[in-house]
């Protein structure tokens, strides 16, 4: 019973979010998600306040991690995701005031060799 | 007394232990079961252990012992008993990663690091208790790992720090002469920080990764966690090196003394080291952390010349190191994510935290691997003027067990993110015990250095040592 009722749950979040699936793509735009650094505190302290724009992004992120694992997660946790992303949001935003120019490679490079 | 061996003796160098047993004042097999029968007295109250692996040990013990006798001694390691973080492959035991998900996984190969520390004559007596996944989900509470929460051997109601907690509170409680941990931003020197210990982040490249745990290929550093520096660089000069099975691996020498001669000679030298302070480093850190870091200050102008108020880079690294990691570990563990299992995570946030990581754009990934190159060049034009930085190693002591890190200290902190930005551009930093905080917790100061420079912020945290005694305190277990 308990299970059954479990599932019930997981078919209505999957609902809502095919409901809301296509707003969330409207939503979509370059919006960066990142989770904090593996140190509390440290990432967070540089986030810049929130706005409208990422609240919005956040929504419509977090649509996506409904549409694609609602079936894993209960309403807290998608809160918590909700949290995080918005989060997240704030830091690629630090991301993209760095400059670089059109030649600064990723730091990786791919190699044709085996070795 | 263990096994006939004192608990004074389990408390000694790498160096010490090492001559004790060329000398045969004490064998292998000996010193073997003192710690294994310590890990097991002991190991349990600090959540510090996975495996303990006595059989295995002490035949490499006996082995050890046979050819020390024949006269074939392999070097300073030769006989040291070791417990390794339980992300390194090993044939003899389970690697669990610290998550139930993978409580009973057998790799069925050793790591290279274990490889090598084998041949070195290491031996490997546990496989130690690590926060689940090295951290990669987010987590915000000690209660992190199927073993439970790892606790500071210096008051058990603390925190041992992670992600190498059993590494750091096995290394300061002597349960084993040395550990190795992992490093992916923060894991070795926050741990060695909230255990007393000395614990070395190598240059990105300088030690082999494969066989351990992936949590993120461009950030992820194995390294030594000791009761000194010295030991610190006698355990690296083993495990560094080029390993064609890890294609980001360097062939850079690292050459360190056995006789420790680079400390000596440096400190003979004419010209003096040269230190930096990071500007706003210790300015809103707990009122101890900025005393003892103050007093170390006052002991290093003793030997080096230090210049105060160091610039530091004004870059996203807290961001590009989460952007890194979100992305790369939600690729490492995409299985884990998409079959639901990350459920059976121990920390609530680990739960959910990869699920809000697999949604990483590309773009995003790449931008902040991009910003990767002028971090490196802003921060090697800074670093190559001196020979280390220095900062408290953390703002805080150790986290209490049961609350939550973000909740545990409010209004603390800041500053610039040193561990972050070492991480983001590769260099090497090495955590050292300086004094004593709040409810009898340790303290650490961090040196940090230009990549490829591990031999010199050795010699530099050796002489801080050897002008102090932090390092030879022991816990009240």
């Amino acid at each position: 019973m308990k299970k059954r009722k479990r599932e019930t749950g997981s078919r209505e979040i999957e609902a809502r979010a095919r409901r809301e699936f296509a707003k969330t793509l409207v939503a979509l735009a370059a919006t960066p998600i990142v989770t904090s650094s593996l140190i509390p505190g440290e990432a967070r302290a540089q986030t810049p306040q929130p706005a409208d724009a990422v609240s919005s992004a956040s929504d419509a992120m977090t649509q996506v991690v409904r549409a694609r694992y609602g079936k894993y997660l209960k309403e807290d946790q998608v809160a918590e995701i909700r949290r995080s992303v918005e989060r997240a949001i704030r830091n690629g935003d630090r991301l993209k005031q760095v400059k670089l120019e059109n030649g600064d490679e990723p730091a990786f490079a791919f190699s044709a060799d085996f070795e | 007394m263990y096994k006939d061996i004192s608990e004074d003796t389990l408390y000694l160098s790498v160096r010490e232990l090492g001559r004790m047993i060329r000398a045969r004042e004490i064998s292998s097999v000996a010193l073997t079961e003192a710690y294994v029968e310590r890990l097991e007295k002991v190991g349990p109250r600090l959540g510090a252990v996975v495996t303990i692996m006595r059989d295995p040990a002490t035949r490499e013990a006996r082995a050890a012992d046979r050819e020390i006798r024949a006269g074939r001694y392999r070097g300073p390691l030769h006989g040291i008993p070791y417990g390794a973080k339980d992300l390194l492959a090993t044939k003899a035991a389970p690697t669990t990663w610290g998550a139930e998900p993978y409580r009973n996984q057998m790799l069925g190969r050793d790591a290279t690091v274990v490889t090598k520390l084998r041949d070195a004559g290491a031996v490997l007596i546990a496989k130690l208790a690590m926060v689940e996944l090295a951290g990669g989900f987010g987590y915000n509470n000690a209660d992190a790992s199927f073993t439970g929460p790892g606790r500071t051997p210096w008051n058990l109601e603390y925190w041992s720090g992670g992600s190498s907690s059993g590494p750091g509170a096995a290394t300061a409680a002597g349960l084993v002469a040395f550990a190795i941990g992992s490093e992916t931003s923060g894991s070795i020197i926050t741990p060695a920080a909230f255990c007393g210990v000395s614990g070395l982040r190598p240059t990105y490249g300088r030690v082999s990764r494969h066989g351990a745990m992936a949590l993120s290929w461009t950030l992820d550093k194995l390294g030594p966690m000791c009761r000194t520096a010295d030991d610190c660089g006698l355990v690296l000069a083993a495990i560094a090196g080029r390993d064609p099975l890890d294609p980001t691996s360097a062939s850079r020498p690292f050459a360190y003394p056995e006789s420790g001669a680079a400390v000596q000679t440096r400190r003979g030298n004419a010209r003096r080291f040269k230190v930096g302070i990071i500007k706003g480093s210790f300015d809103r850190v707990q009122p101890e952390v900025k005393k003892n870091f103050e007093e170390s200050v006052a002991v290093i102008r003793r030997f080096a010349q230090v210049d105060e108020s160091v610039e530091f880079p004004d870059m996203p690294f807290g961001p590009v190191v989460g952007t890194i990691v979100s992305a790369e570990g939600a690729s490492a563990f995409r299985d884990l994510v998409e079959s639901g299992r990350a459920g059976e995570l121990r920390a609530v946030s680990d739960r959910w935290g990869g699920y809000a990581a697999s949604m990483v754009l590309a773009v995003d990934y790449l931008q902040a691997m991009r910003i990767r190159g002028p971090m490196k060049r802003a921060m090697d034009a800074l670093y190559s003027k001196y020979d280390a930085l220095i900062a408290p190693s953390r703002a805080t002591v150790s986290y209490p067990v049961g609350v939550d890190f973000d909740k545990a200290y409010p209004g603390v902190g800041g500053g610039p993110a040193v561990i972050p930005a070492g991480n983001a551009v590769g260099q090497p930093a090495i955590s050292v015990p300086n004094g004593s905080g709040a409810n009898n917790l340790p303290t650490g100061i961090q040196f940090t250095g230009r990549i490829w420079s591990e031999a010199r912020l050795l010699a530099v945290a050796s002489a801080y040592q050897q002008a102090t005694e932090w390092h030879r305190k022991r816990p009240p277990v």
